[in-house]
């Protein structure tokens, strides 16, 4: 008996000195590298190992169904959904270059207003677009199908495509409902739908609202698979992530991963450089907008024209962003309050209360994710900054804002600060967390 | 030798350890800012309690802010807006809280949303018959 309360206690001696090993070296390890307290605690929230769950989008019920993230793979990489044959998800969003595709203004059917951001995550943020104009990510899908100069086809033509494919129709109709008769091209005819030309328009009004709606359904459809299939790429532990790693647990030789410079570059990150502040979390993004004074290179005034002449020329309206975006999210026919989106009214937090006025809407584009970001040039939402090194530039300075009022303020970094800032985004590359079959056309 | 400089690390972690855990309990106390965190105003006692403590950053949540006249009684049928932002940042709210009344002089803040790191003022403009008043709530992050 007495023996046995010996051993326990021994037990518990040892268990404690394991315990107390454990905090020395790890607050060791982060003393060796000069991190307070306070600051580990920030770094651990933007580590990898803090990425919660997915949370469950309760505007998509198939947004977890492994058949329909299969069958919006399938979809993904399907050139037929396009007006011409040779656009897909996939001609912007590139597995090789993490869903990205290295142009400023993304090409479809012909040029987009904007670039192609990544879609690595993407389904933890509430928002969809750089400006925040879908509220799911089944209804950003959709988007891009109808656009004219993106893949530029139409829902009926797309419903048709399922319904005349014998395994995409068997698939389909599997896991949705079963499809309509769309044989009859008087009841619905090819080209129909509230987008594109007059014609498809006037086709369109023309059908009953019965069948507009079945057409409609299986659009939403085609949406939602999609959404189930992109839920599936998360982002993959990156050089920065084992350094904390390296940090948390204690492994002083762990934080050999980052160069001197990187660590530096971090430390501003994080401090007088005040990245954090929108870069924020796991994924390097707090999923909102800002205003940071982008330039707008549709506006911008080429350097050969004298400024008279540029006031007196036509010039394409400016890009108001998030303004713009949060008018179109509640008038979309596809979000979370509307019949087409399984979510009940209380899940819709995010529509009901987004910010509708200008300020802080006014010229604010989505904080993009920080992972990657050395893969994925050029930046921001037209690819004004073919290079880090422009971007760390025009946060340094924070220039007026082209439309409504720039959010930054001016770092005045020394060059040396700005190249350390840069070495340490270098460190947040990873391939994706993704099986291999996952990144191909299947 | 070798035995003091273990001794001393076991010391410097053990100090750590109970230093981390005081400073967290401190943050969560300071963040979580509940019943306790009240600010008065000309005319109103006014407390909040968050729905989900700590205080969440990043995620639409609601409080309960409960309104007192300075003697103690519970205003109700005030009508009461939430504006606010980050005034290191100049930008206001993410979001455009609803106010709705419980009762007993308690008010649903619905809608809140704290999308950055840093300090967030949130203003409340509460107006109770006659009498109009706001009340700040500073908000660290």
């Amino acid at each position: 008996m007495q023996a046995s309360i010996i051993g326990k206690s021994c037990t518990v001696f040892w268990a404690c000195c394991l315990v107390f090993s454990c905090l020395v070296y790890t607050a060791q390890a982060a003393q060796d590298q000069g991190w307070s307290e306070s600051e580990l605690a920030l770094l651990r929230l933007q580590w990898l190992g803090s990425l919660p769950e997915l949370p469950p989008d309760p505007t998509n019920k198939y947004a977890d169904n492994p058949a329909a993230a299969e069958f919006g793979q399938k979809l993904f990489f399907d050139n037929r959904f396009s007006a011409n044959g040779k656009v897909a998800c996939a001609t912007c969003h590139i597995p090789e270059i993490l869903f990205t595709d290295g142009l400023s203004k993304s090409r479809g059917v012909g040029e987009a207003s904007r670039s192609a951001p990544g879609i690595i995550g993407v389904a933890f943020s509430p928002w969809f677009f750089w400006d925040g104009r879908s509220d799911s990510l089944w209804s950003q899908a959709l988007g891009p199908l109808e656009s004219g100069v993106e893949h530029g086809g139409n829902r009926s033509q797309y419903a048709r495509i399922i319904y005349n494919d014998p395994v995409y129709r068997k698939v389909y109709e599997g896991l949705f409902d079963p499809l309509p008769d769309l044989s009859d091209i008087r009841r619905f005819p090819e080209n129909a739908a509230p987008v594109g030309d007059q014609a498809s328009d006037e086709k369109w009004h023309e059908m009953s609202e019965t069948d507009r709606k079945a057409i409609t359904r299986i659009f939403v459809n085609i949406g939602k698979a999609i959404a189930a299939y992109e839920r599936l790429l998360m982002p993959g532990p990156s050089r920065f992530d084992m350094y904390i790693e390296a940090l948390l647990e204690g492994e002083p030789t762990g934080t050999k991963v980052l160069t001197a410079d990187e660590v530096a570059g971090l430390r501003l990150f994080i401090g007088k450089a005040m990245c954090v502040t929108c870069h924020q979390g796991p994924l390097f993004t707090n999923h909102g907008f800002h205003n940071v004074g982008a330039p707008d290179s549709a506006t911008k005034r080429p350097k050969y024209m004298l400024p008279l002449f540029y006031v007196l020329k036509d010039k394409p309206p400016v890009d108001v962003g998030r303004f713009k975006g949060i008018q179109q999210a509640l008038e979309s026919e596809f979000n979370c309050l509307n019949e087409y989106s399984d979510a009940k009214k209380e899940d819709c937090a995010e529509l009901k209360f987004a910010n509708k006025k200008y300020t802080g809407t006014l010229g604010a584009f989505k904080v993009p994710t920080l992972r990657n970001i050395t893969k994925t040039a050029p930046y921001m939402h037209t690819g004004q900054f073919k290079s880090l090194a422009d971007v760390l530039k025009h946060y340094n300075t924070a220039p007026r804002a082209h439309v409504g009022r720039n959010e930054l303020l001016p770092l005045n970094l020394k060059e040396k600060e700005l190249e350390q800032i840069e070495a340490f985004l270098h460190s947040l590359s990873s391939p994706p967390d993704v099986a291999t079959e996952l990144l191909r056309n299947p | 030798m070798e035995y003091i400089t273990k001794l001393k690390r076991y010391l410097v972690g053990f100090s750590l350890a109970t230093g981390l855990c005081f400073t967290v309990a401190v943050n969560a106390a300071d963040q979580s800012q509940d019943s306790a965190t009240t600010t008065d105003s000309i005319h109103f006692h006014v407390s909040y309690k968050s729905k989900v403590e700590p205080l969440p950053l990043n995620r639409i949540h609601s409080w309960i802010l409960h309104v007192d006249t300075l003697d103690g009684k519970p205003v109700e049928k005030a009508v009461i807006t939430v504006f606010g932002g980050m005034p290191a940042h100049t930008h206001g709210l993410p979001t455009e809280p609803e106010v709705t009344e419980i009762g007993d002089g308690d008010y649903l803040v619905e809608g809140l949303k704290f999308s950055m790191t840093g300090i967030w003022h949130l203003w409340f403009n509460i107006r109770a018959g006659d009498v109009t008043d706001k009340i700040k709530f500073d908000i660290e992050f």
